[in-house]
């Protein structure tokens, strides 16, 4: 048999999906980066490991994907390294080649993905401000006291959601704190936030773009049964979250190992489920080679430096980190 | 009284008259310095001594003004107004030297000649002559400085457009003889369109050339496009753009959506006022041509690489496999 691993290691959650030939899903993982991407990549690959038998597995290509893309690449020998948008747009397409458009809101940046005859022809990003992602509702949430996974439950409820101010997360938890001081229920508090960052969502990652069903939504922010109600609400139209919501990128980035592969007759360079036994370390300095001051970082398994990167001219790189 | 030493910060309209400048100055027996490309000490300096309400590239010009002002006699920052009819320059321009000497203390003296054709045709050419003086005793020297300089940089500009002209003519070429359809060995035709201060400086924009061309991407900007082209294409809007340098940004974006060229990405800085509005101008012209993909890029201090490049190579892949569909389909 041979399979293919995709890793997402984005700013928040890290996730990672192994599939079959056909593209059929055998095994996800997700869970939190909480800012040690190498760790996270470690337990995820070592709770993937305990849940497939190994014996029966080939892993013939890797493909990485997410914020951490370069640097998950180079510990995992990955075979293709792809930004997240053409990863979700990938996978999205092969779980249903109609769909036209992709709402994606992940930890810490959300898109938009205008898709047509099966190929991306536009998309948008949020801009300078993380303005209605997951790590606000996240952060929400834990004000609120109430579990993350119960937030859409709550908006659910409501009948009569309060209107939040969404343009800036700062404002909208002042105009949060603001409603609860007026004695506004929870449910109808947390409806009104589902609201505001649908609205702001539209209003900017989404701004000038056509919609056109079907959608799909995705990323982590989409078990959010609140926020999708509020979009089916705002557009009028069903928008669907797919059963492998949470690792569409995952699932992305292995297709496009798998394609890889099968163009180029490579054989992979992954570096093995034995790598979650082996000593990562990271350190850092910074160059004083002219007034950029460049902060340099680098690699290293076991004592072997395998990879240096962040520097602006290019004189201490190790791995070439990749547009395109 | 040879051997002053005129500073001219890197940035703003540096990217756009610096030939002119260095030129006349030179030849008048000063000694030009400038601040050099921008560096992240650059970057601190500005952010920390502008006010915060202004824009991005003018806090950029105050960290070259401080990098710059304790090793020369006079600093160089021009008040350009007006240089043609009816186009003027961003009030910021207007007001730089002001802005500069009163929020900055223990600055050398400032050259500051203004340049405004509406008060006479002369404006420009008086300026100078007034800036010479400063410099030289010998009026008739001046008068040829000026002529010489202004000569040598209608010839560089020129010489731009002859330079990069072929490569437009290049295109066109590959389009007719549909060359196009093996395009995977074909390089892609890309430009790189805003203010000639976020496009040329590589620390502002991340090296987004260079990423470009490291792909093998053939770059295009808007000084490749000639003068009269970029006249001909503004005709079309209903009210004609009141900024010298965006009507330069908004004429060569609909010159090459109608060469057809496979994408343009618009670079902006955040505070802008003109690239908020001549974004949405680009914009709304680029529906009418859905073969070349269109994206905005926006930049201020806080811009990390990583996010331009995700975007940078999303917005390749989409045209890479777009056009990849497209000959398997035709």
């Amino acid at each position: 048999m041979a399979e293919f691993l995709g890793i997402d290691v984005g700013s928040i959650s890290t996730n990672l999906a192994l599939i079959n030939e056909k593209g059929e899903v055998l095994h996800q993982v997700y869970l939190r980066t909480e800012g040690q991407p190498i760790e996270a990549i470690k337990k995820g690959m070592a709770e993937m490991k305990q849940n497939i038998s190994l014996d029966s597995i080939q892993v013939r290509g890797v493909g990485t994907t997410g914020s951490g893309r370069v640097l998950a690449g180079t510990v995992v020998g990955a075979d293709v390294v792809k930004n997240e948008i053409t990863s979700q747009a990938i996978a999205t397409l092969h779980i249903n080649p109609q769909v036209r458009t992709i709402f994606e809101i992940g930890g810490q940046d959300s898109k938009i993905i205008i898709l047509q005859n099966g190929i991306v022809v536009d998309f948008g990003m949020n801009t300078i401000c993380a303005a209605g992602t997951g790590s606000f509702l996240d952060q929400q949430a834990y004000r609120l006291r109430i579990p993350i996974e119960e937030f859409g439950n709550y908006a659910l409820q409501s009948t009569n959601p309060v209107r939040i101010a969404g343009r800036c997360t700062v404002f909208a938890e002042s105009d949060m704190i603001h409603k609860q001081q007026l004695g506004y229920e929870k449910k109808d508090i947390i409806a009104g936030l589902c609201e505001a960052l649908v609205r702001n969502y539209l209003n900017n990652v989404a701004k000038g773009k056509k919609i056109c069903p079907p959608i799909f939504f995705q990323g982590g922010v989409a078990s959010n049964s609140g926020i999708r109600k509020s979009f089916e609400k705002e557009l009028g139209v069903k928008v669907t979250v797919p059963e492998y919501h949470k690792v569409m990128g995952a699932i992305g980035a292995a297709l496009l190992a798998k394609e890889e592969i099968e163009n180029t007759g490579k054989e992979t360079s992954f570096r093995g489920f034995e790598l979650v036994d082996k000593e990562y370390r990271t350190q850092g300095f910074e160059c004083d080679g002219c007034p950029n001051h460049c902060e340099v970082v680098e690699i290293f398994i076991e004592d072997e430096l395998i990879a240096r990167w962040g520097d602006r001219c290019g004189k201490w790189s190790l791995t070439y980190s990749q547009v395109g | 009284m040879g051997n002053l030493k005129i500073g001219i910060p890197q940035a703003l309209l540096y990217y756009e008259y610096f030939p002119l400048w260095k030129n006349f100055l030179e030849s008048l027996g000063a000694e030009v310095i400038i601040s050099g490309p921008t560096t992240k000490e650059i970057l601190d300096l500005g952010v920390k001594s502008a006010i915060s309400e202004i824009c991005f590239p003018v806090k950029v010009f105050y960290g070259h003004v401080m990098s710059l002002k304790d090793r020369v006699d006079y600093l160089f920052i021009p008040r350009m107004v007006c240089v043609e009819k009816g186009a003027y320059f961003c009030p910021k321009f207007l007001g730089l030297p002001d802005m500069v000497k009163s929020s900055l203390s223990s600055l050398p003296p400032l050259i500051e000649p203004t340049i405004d054709i509406r008060k006479s045709a002369t404006s420009f050419k008086n300026s100078f002559l007034a800036v010479g003086k400063l410099i030289s005793n010998n009026s008739k020297k001046i008068y040829q400085s000026f002529y010489e300089a202004q000569k040598s940089f209608h010839l560089y500009l020129q010489s731009k457009e002859n330079e990069l002209n072929p490569e437009i003519i290049n295109i066109n070429q590959q389009y007719s003889t549909k060359l196009l359809q093996n395009n995977m060995k074909n390089p892609l035709n890309i430009a790189l369109l805003g203010h000639s201060y976020l496009v040329y400086d590589a620390f502002i924009n991340l090296n987004l050339i260079s990423k470009l061309k490291k792909t093998k991407i053939n770059v295009l900007t808007a000084e490749m496009v000639r003068k009269q082209d970029i006249e001909r294409k503004l005709k079309r809007l209903h009210k004609p753009i009141f900024w010298t340098l965006s009507k330069k940004i908004v004429g060569s974006a609909f010159y090459f959506l109608e060469k057809r060229i496979d994408g343009i990405i618009h670079l902006t800085s955040f505070e802008c006022g003109e690239d908020s509005m001549i974004g949405e101008l680009i914009r709304q012209e680029s529906l009418k041509y859905p073969t070349v993909a269109y994206t905005e890029f926006v930049f201020d201090e806080h811009t990390g690489e990583a996010g331009i490049d995700t975007r940078t190579e999303a917005f390749l892949d989409m045209i890479i496999r777009r056009k990849r569909y497209e000959s398997n389909h035709t």
